[in-house]
Order: structure tokens, then C-alpha cells, then sequence
């Protein structure tokens, strides 16, 4: 028999849980079948013709130019 | 234990397999032609081999079960500090902290918001793994798992008990960290928790002098208190400490009843063990009743109070933004007076044009400003929540561990005198 907290902790790990589930389905769904991959996140890839942080060949060798 | 030192003898050969094959991945440059031919612009950092992040993934989940049955079956510290070494040395130096599940947070933020973002998936495991691991025993992921928490956990030699109030106020800090990292993840303008970690220059061995001085002041810190960027920084901590709280099998430091001998007492370098609670006299109604209306209030009060501070700050949370910044610079950009930035410089010899930039920054500034309410609401509700779990009164008869702060390092483990 289990208690009413023991009950609670049970019902709140299963949700956890399943919304663990859900979020990494929809996630994964999403990289194989929903829109596609976009490159538009400066901060992911240094943005390379904004350069001040890129430290990709062709960001250092302009810098080096200028 | 003979048991255990083949499995770790095994895992140590797996990595040693892996280095070679990493090293011959790495040993040819690119090709030059002779015919003038130019290699295509790299606009995103060349992405991880598909077995390394699969072979990254398999390791977690080995390391994982393997510390959580030193913890719970063995209660062995020697095996959680072997396998802390190991994921110092793995995840650590030879996978430079990267991917890590405290970072991932930002990877499963943005794929949420941003649905041109595709997530990788070892990011999304590492990010879920943990969190279902500590579901159900604990926060095992920190006992040793974790690079970050690994390394603070090998310096620490001299525990010093922090002062109940101060560990509260600073156990704040992982909340505004959390919420700020998500803020900006969501809005995709940076991933803080990666750029401020304070352990990965150190992994990497190209650290900034600065972020070297702040790597190099936390392992100090973490010789007299116990892991101090876990315990006041950490946002990926903030989710394990809630979820331990529900974990099914978590770490007990008796394997039977306690006694009540109280050698465990101060065995917790991080003041996660709860002690016997005497049994409370009966409070009266009116002042229970009083209790209860004024938490009723402040609570959405500080949340109110919050959410307008972090909506009056959004201009300023939004300059961290790369296209914010850059729309403010061209704004008050002056080609009389004022020497034309890199940035600006990349601007115009991109084409596009400067309306199109204003636009897009003002619907980041606009993004900013709902989650500025968003943030300073929820650091409103942390406080409240604080503040009245300060009343809280919850009955013990015997010690046991503070099943959210307890990060399973089975140090108190060895103190209990009651055999199985």
C-alpha cells in the first residue's frame, strides 16, 4: 500500500518521464522530416562575414588582410 | 572488485581504441589543386563524425550505469572516484568538454524555439540520458559523470561548511543562470553557459587568461568548499536537483536503520545531509491562517515586481545580441567622425540592406521584452518560493540525505557503522 507523497512522486516521475519522451520524439521527428536545417544562427557558426569572432580560415585570413 | 577493475580496464582500452582512430582522422589536411581550384567557404564548424558522437553516447550511458551500481549495490567511494578520474579524462581532456549535458540545455532551448535549428542528437542525449537516470537514482550523473563536477570533486581537501543563509542566497545564482541561458538560447543570440564555462579552456588547454583565472579560482575555491560552480552556478544542476527529488532509488547513507549514532553528521562537504527533526508543537490557526495568506500574496507579488524589472532591462539583455549590436552600431554610426567596425565593414560587403537589419533586430528586442517578463517572473517565483520554504516544516526521525542537494559522491558512506 502506498502512501498519498509515494503516490504523488509516482505520478510526477511517470509525467516527467513522458514528457522526456514526447520532447526528444518530437525533436528527433522534427531533424529528419520537418523544415529544413537553416544555417542562420551567427552565434553557432561565427557568423563568418561579421568575422570579429571567427576564427575560420577565411574570417582570420581577411583580418589579416585588413 | 576484481569485477570492477575489468570493466574499467575495458572502458580504458575502448578509449584508447577510439584515440587512434581519432588521430587518424585528424592526420590529412585538405587537398591543394594545382589548378587554382579554391575549397569551398566553411561556414559552420566541421561537425563531429557520426560514430564519435554515437561512441560519446555509449559511454555516457556505461559510465552512468556503471557509477550508479558503485553507489547504490557497491556504496563504494573508490569506485565513484575511479570513475570520476575516467570521465575527467574522457569527457574532459580527451572529448574537450564537448558535448556536455550542462550546455545541452541551450542545444534543446533553441531546437524548442528555433525549429530550423536541428538539434544533434547526442546533444539531445546527453541532455535526456541524466535527467532519466536521476528519475529514478539520484544524481548520479554528478557524482562523477559529470567533467565539470568530477574535477572540483578530486580537489576538494579541506571542507569548509558554508553558513545556511549564504548557501540559500548563493543557491539562487544556478536559477538566474538557467533562466538568463534559456532567454538567450531561446532568442538564439548566444549560448552562455558554453562561452562562461569556467572548466572547458582548462579541458581544451586554449583558455583566455581570463577565463583560465576564473577556471583556476574555481579549483581553488573547490579545495575548502565543496564544488562551488555545481552548487551556485550550474544550471543543468537546478534541473537534477528537482528531479532527484523524485527519484525512486536514491542513495540511502544506511544500508539498514539508522541508530542514530550521528558519526554521519558533518560527513557532507556540501551540507546535504537532513538531520532529526524534533516533533513541532501544534501551531494556532490564526497565526497558521496568517502564515498562509501572506505567502499567498508575496509569491505573485515578487513575480509582478520581477517580471517588470526584467522587462525594463530587455534593451540591455538584447544588446548581447550580434544583430542587435550591430543594428545599434549602424544606427549611431557617424562615417564623419567614426572609423568604419569589422562588423559594419561585413554588413554592406554582405548586400543586404539596412531596413531589413533594423527590422529583424526590433523583432529581437520585442522577443527580448516578453522574455524579460518571462525571466524576472520566474526569478520572482524562485525568491518567493525561497522565502516560504524558509517556514516549511517537514518531520524526520533519522538522517538522511537531502535527496535535490545530495550529489551521490558516497562520501558519507563510509561514517555509517551499521552493516547490511
Amino acid at each position: 500500500m502506498i502512501n498519498r507523497r509515494e503516490f504523488l512522486r509516482n505520478g510526477f516521475r511517470g509525467l516527467l518521464l513522458g514528457s522526456l519522451a514526447v520532447m526528444s520524439g518530437t525533436l528527433i521527428l522534427r531533424n529528419y522530416g520537418g523544415e529544413e536545417a537553416s544555417c542562420d544562427f551567427d552565434f553557432l557558426c561565427k557568423g563568418c562575414d561579421k568575422l570579429k569572432a571567427c576564427r575560420l580560415p577565411e574570417g582570420v585570413k581577411f583580418k589579416e588582410s585588413k | 572488485m576484481k569485477k570492477s577493475l575489468a570493466f574499467i580496464s575495458l572502458l580504458i582500452f575502448f578509449v584508447g581504441m577510439e584515440f587512434a582512430a581519432f588521430s587518424q582522422q585528424q592526420r590529412f589536411p585538405k587537398p591543394e589543386f594545382e589548378s587554382g581550384y579554391a575549397q569551398p567557404v566553411t561556414s559552420m564548424p566541421v561537425p563531429r563524425d557520426g560514430m564519435f558522437a554515437l561512441l560519446d553516447v555509449l559511454v555516457l550511458i556505461a559510465v552512468l550505469s556503471l557509477i550508479t551500481w558503485f553507489i547504490l549495490k557497491k556504496r563504494s567511494r573508490t569506485g565513484v572516484v575511479a570513475v570520476s578520474i575516467f570521465s575527467i579524462l574522457y569527457f574532459g581532456f580527451f572529448r574537450e568538454g564537448c558535448v556536455c549535458s550542462v550546455g545541452s540545455v541551450q542545444n534543446v532551448v533553441l531546437a524548442l524555439f528555433n525549429p530550423g535549428y536541428h538539434i544533434p542528437l547526442s546533444a539531445l542525449a546527453f541532455f535526456v540520458i541524466p535527467l532519466a537516470y536521476t528519475l529514478f537514482f539520484g544524481r548520479t550523473f554528478c557524482a562523477g559523470v559529470c567533467p565539470l563536477g568530477a574535477v572540483q570533486d578530486v580537489f576538494l581537501m579541506r571542507p569548509v561548511t558554508l553558513k545556511k543563509w549564504l548557501q540559500k542566497a548563493l543557491g539562487l545564482i544556478p536559477f538566474i543562470y538557467l533562466g538568463l541561458s534559456v532567454l538567450y538560447a531561446a532568442t538564439a543570440t548566444d549560448f552562455i553557459i558554453c562561452r562562461y564555462d569556467p572548466f572547458v579552456g582548462i579541458f581544451r588547454f586554449n583558455a583566455t587568461f581570463f577565463m583560465f583565472a576564473i577556471g583556476a579560482a574555481f579549483l581553488l575555491i573547490s579545495i575548502f568548499i565543496a564544488r562551488p560552480y555545481c552548487r551556485f552556478f550550474c544550471p543543468y544542476g537546478v534541473l537534477l536537483n528537482l528531479v532527484s527529488r523524485v527519484s525512486k532509488n536514491h542513495l540511502t547513507i544506511t544500508p539498514s536503520n539508522c541508530i542514530q549514532c550521528k558519526l554521519c553528521e558533518n560527513s557532507c562537504p556540501l551540507d546535504a545531509i537532513n538531520k532529526p527533526v524534533v516533533v513541532k508543537q501544534m501551531e494556532d490557526k490564526r497565526s497558521a491562517t496568517r502564515r498562509f495568506i501572506l505567502l499567498s500574496l508575496i509569491i505573485p507579488a515578487l513575480m509582478i515586481v520581477g517580471g517588470w524589472t526584467g522587462a525594463n532591462f530587455h534593451e540591455n539583455l538584447a544588446k548581447v545580441n550580434s544583430k542587435v549590436r550591430l543594428a545599434d552600431e549602424m544606427l549611431h554610426f557617424d562615417s564623419k567622425t567614426m572609423k568604419e567596425s569589422l562588423e559594419i565593414e561585413g554588413f554592406r560587403t554582405s548586400g543586404k540592406p539596412v531596413e531589413q537589419l533594423y527590422l529583424e533586430a526590433a523583432e529581437i528586442v520585442k522577443q527580448f521584452y516578453y522574455g524579460g517578463w518571462i525571466l524576472g517572473a520566474f526569478i520572482g517565483l524562485v525568491i518567493g518560493l525561497a522565502l516560504s520554504g524558509l517556514s516549511r516544516y517537514q518531520y524526520r526521525e533519522d538522517y538522511s540525505p537531502d535527496k535535490g542537494a545530495c550529489v551521490s559522491c558516497a562520501r558519507c558512506l563510509k561514517y555509517c557503522p551499521v552493516e547490511k
